[in-house]
C-alpha cells in the first residue's frame, strides 16, 4: 500500500522566468521504504522534500499522504501532519540553541495533547536509544557535530512518525559519525519507518532500496 | 501558543530583551508626556470655556489707586445692562478643581442687595439654604482642612436667612473653598470677609479677575461704549473684553505652548514608533531560523504570529506600567499636575494599535517562502 504518492509535482521560485525546479515529478513510496534523492546542486532534491513534507507547497500537482490530497486540507490540519507523520533530519542540524537535548527532542511532542508521563518516557527512550543520556541537560553548543545530529535524529523520531525525511543528514559530518548517523536511519527503516535521504553521497544512496535521480527539477532515473 | 519557546528566548537573550524594554519604556514616557501636554492645554481652555457664560465680560484694570477702583466698580454695577459682578481666586489653581455646574460669588454687602437679600452686618451674618441648620453646617464642613476651627466651628453666625437653593457658606479662605468645592455644591454665596470687604485684596482681586454678566438682551457694544467714556474721562488704563475675545486672547498666549507640546509629542510619538516597528523586525528577524523549526515541527504561521503578538503585547504591557509611573512623577514634579490615567490609555492604546498593525506586516515577512529561505541560510 502507498504511503506517499507524488502526483505532477510542479515548482517555480522565479514565475516570470518559468524556470521550474521541479518539474512533474512522479513516484509512490511504499510503507516502509527507503529512498534517496540524489542529483547535482540546484536539481530540486532539497525543494522536493521540503515539498513532501508539507513544509513548501508545489505550484502544480498533488501530493496524497495515506491517499488524502494534502491540497485538501486546512493550515492547521496541515501542521497537525507535519507534526505527526513526518520526522525532519537537516544537513545543519536546526536545534534550537536555547533549548537541552532534552528540550530539543521534547519538541513534536509539544505540539501534541497527550499524556506528559507517556512523552517523557518516549523522549528518555529515545535518548538511550541514541546514548545521550549523559548529554540529556546540555545545549547545542556544548555538543560535538555527530552528537547534535543524533539529537536531531531524536528529535525526528521520538513522535514515532512514518516517514523521516533527511537532507544531506551526513553533510556536515565526518566519516564515522555519517556511519553512525545512516545505521540509525536503516534501524529505523528495519522498524518500519519509511525514510526519504537527500544525498550527494553515493554510498548512502547504495544502501537505500530506490535511488531517485533528479536532473533540472526532472526525474532522469529510478 | 509556543509559550516555552518565547520564555526560552527572553531568558537566553535577556540584554536584548532589557534593550528593547529600555527603548520601550522611553518612547512611552515621551509620548505620554507629549498627550499629556495636549490635554492638559485642552483642559485649561475648556475650564476657561465652562466657567463663563456668553454674555460674560471680563474687565483688566492697571493697577490703579482703591478709592478709584471702587467708584468704577459702583459705575458698574449701577450700569442697567449688569446683572452681577463677580470674582474668582488665582485662575489657573481654581480652575481645574471648579465643577462646570457651581457658580461662585464673592458678595460685598452692597452687591447682596442684587439678590434681593439683606446685607450682611457683620462677618458672622450668613445665608444658608433652608435644609440646614448649625449642626449640619458644622458636619457639612467636616471635610474643610486647616481654618474650619476659624471659619465655621468656633464661630457663632446669625442667620440672616433660608434660602431654597443649595447654597453653602464659605468665609474667606482658600482650604474651605476647595472643601466647599468638593462637596459640589451648585451654588456659593460668599460674604467677603471684613479685610477683603474693606481692604485692598477685594478691590485686587476684582482688578483683575472679575466676570461682570450682561443682561441677556442687553449689547455688549453700548456697555463697552460707557464704560470706555467713564475709563477714559477718570482716567483709568483698563481692557474690556467679552469672554470669546478672551478665550481667544487665552489660544493666542497658550499657542505657541501648545504647537510645540502637540509637535514634540508627534514627532516623538513618530520617532517611538519606528524604533518600535524596528525592534520588532530586528527580533523577528533575529530568530526566523527558531520560528522556522517551530513551524516545520507542528506550529502553524498563525500560532507564530500569535506567539510573537503575545510576547509584544506582554512587552508593551510592562513598559507601559513603568512609564506611568515615571511619566507620573515627572508630570507631578515638574508642573504639578500628574499624569491622568486617560494620557496613559491614549498613549498605551496607541503603541498597542501600532502593535496589531505590525502583526499584519510581519505576516509577509513570516511567510513560508521566508522560512524556508531561513533554514537554506544554515547551510
Amino acid at each position: 500500500m502507498e504511503k506517499l504518492i507524488i502526483d505532477s509535482i510542479s515548482k517555480s521560485f522565479n514565475k516570470r522566468e518559468k524556470r521550474n525546479i521541479l518539474d512533474g515529478i512522479n513516484f509512490k513510496i511504499t510503507k516502509g521504504e527507503m529512498i534517496a534523492i540524489t542529483g547535482p546542486s540546484g536539481s530540486g532534491k532539497s525543494t522536493l522534500l521540503n515539498i513532501i513534507g508539507c513544509i513548501d507547497f508545489p505550484d502544480e500537482g498533488s501530493i496524497y499522504v495515506d491517499n488524502i490530497d494534502v491540497k485538501s486540507l486546512s493550515m492547521k490540519e496541515i501542521a497537525l501532519l507535519r507534526n505527526q507523520t513526518f520526522g525532519y533530519v537537516f544537513q545543519n542540524f536546526l536545534l534550537l540553541p536555547q533549548y537541552t537535548v532534552y528540550e530539543n527532542i521534547e519538541l513534536p511532542l509539544y505540539y501534541r495533547k497527550t499524556n506528559k508521563k507517556t512523552q517523557k518516557k518516549d523522549i528518555m527512550e529515545t535518548i538511550q536509544y541514541l546514548g545521550l543520556s549523559e548529554l540529556y541537560n546540555k545545549y547545542p553548543s556544548e555538543l560535538s557535530g555527530g552528537q547534535q545530529q543524533r539529537v536531531a535524529i531524536g528529535r525526528a523520531l521520538v513522535g514515532k512518525p512514518d516517514i523521516i525525511l533527511a537532507d544531506e543528514p551526513t553533510g556536515s559530518l565526518d566519516q564515522e559519525n555519517g556511519k553512525m548517523v545512516l545505521n540509525y536511519l536503516k534501524d529505523l527503516n528495519s522498524k518500519g519507518s519509511s525514510i526519504i535521504i537527500v544525498t550527494h553521497d553515493h554510498f548512502i544512496a547504495n544502501q537505500c532500496n530506490r535511488i531517485i535521480n533528479l536532473v533540472d527539477g526532472k526525474i532522469k532515473d529510478i | 501558543m509556543n509559550l516555552k519557546y518565547l520564555y526560552k528566548y527572553n531568558i537566553q537573550y535577556k540584554g536584548r530583551w532589557f534593550f528593547v524594554m529600555l527603548q520601550l519604556i522611553i518612547s512611552i514616557t515621551f509620548i505620554n508626556w507629549g498627550v499629556h501636554s495636549y490635554i492638559s492645554s485642552y483642559k485649561l481652555y475648556k475650564n476657561v470655556l465652562s466657567i463663563s457664560q456668553h454674555n460674560d465680560v471680563r474687565i483688566f484694570v492697571n493697577n490703579e489707586n482703591e478709592s478709584k477702583l471702587r467708584s468704577f466698580y459702583d459705575f458698574i454695577q449701577d450700569l442697567p445692562e449688569v446683572t452681577s459682578i463677580a470674582t474668582y481666586l488665582n485662575r489657573t489653581n481654581y480652575i481645574p478643581e471648579l465643577k462646570t455646574d457651581t457658580e461662585l460669588f464673592f458678595v460685598s454687602n452692597e452687591l447682596l442687595s442684587k439678590y434681593h437679600l439683606e446685607p450682611f452686618q457683620s462677618s458672622t451674618d450668613i445665608y444658608i439654604s433652608e435644609n440646614l441648620n448649625n449642626t449640619n453646617l458644622q458636619k457639612l464642613n467636616l471635610p474643610i482642612a486647616d481654618d474650619k476651627k476659624q471659619t465655621v466651628i468656633h464661630r457663632e453666625f446669625n442667620i440672616k436667612k433660608n434660602l431654597s437653593s443649595n447654597i453653602i457658606l464659605w468665609n474667606g479662605g482658600t482650604t474651605s473653598l476647595q472643601g466647599a468645592i468638593y462637596d459640589k455644591q451648585n451654588f456659593i454665596i460668599a460674604p467677603i470677609q471684613n479685610e477683603q470687604l474693606n481692604g485692598k485684596k477685594y478691590i485686587e482681586r476684582m482688578s483683575y479677575n472679575s466676570i461682570i454678566t450682561l443682561q441677556k438682551n442687553s449689547s455688549f457694544e453700548q456697555f463697552n461704549s460707557k464704560v470706555n467714556e467713564y475709563l477714559s474721562l477718570n482716567n483709568i488704563s483698563a481692557k474690556v473684553y467679552t469672554i470669546e475675545q478672551m478665550i481667544d486672547q487665552i489660544k493666542k498666549q497658550n499657542s505657541t505652548l501648545i504647537f510645540i507640546s502637540i509637535s514634540l509629542g508627534i514627532i516623538l510619538t513618530c520617532l517611538s514608533m519606528i524604533g518600535f516597528i524596528g525592534i520588532i523586525f530586528m527580533s523577528i528577524k533575529k530568530r526566523l531560523t527558531d520560528l522556522a523549526i517551530l513551524y516545520i515541527h507542528g506550529s502553524s504561521i498563525s500560532k507564530l504570529l500569535l506567539s510573537l503578538f503575545f510576547e509584544f503585547t506582554c512587552q508593551l504591557i510592562i513598559a507601559s506600567s513603568i512609564s506611568y509611573f515615571i511619566s507620573y512623577l515627572l508630570t507631578h514634579l515638574i508642573n504639578d499636575t500628574p499624569i491622568s490615567l486617560l494620557t496613559f490609555g491614549i498613549s498605551s492604546s496607541l503603541f498597542f494599535i501600532i502593535g496589531i498593525i505590525i502583526t499584519f506586516f510581519i505576516r509577509n515577512k513570516l511567510s513560508r517562502t521566508e522560512l524556508i529561505r531561513s533554514i537554506k541560510e544554515v547551510y
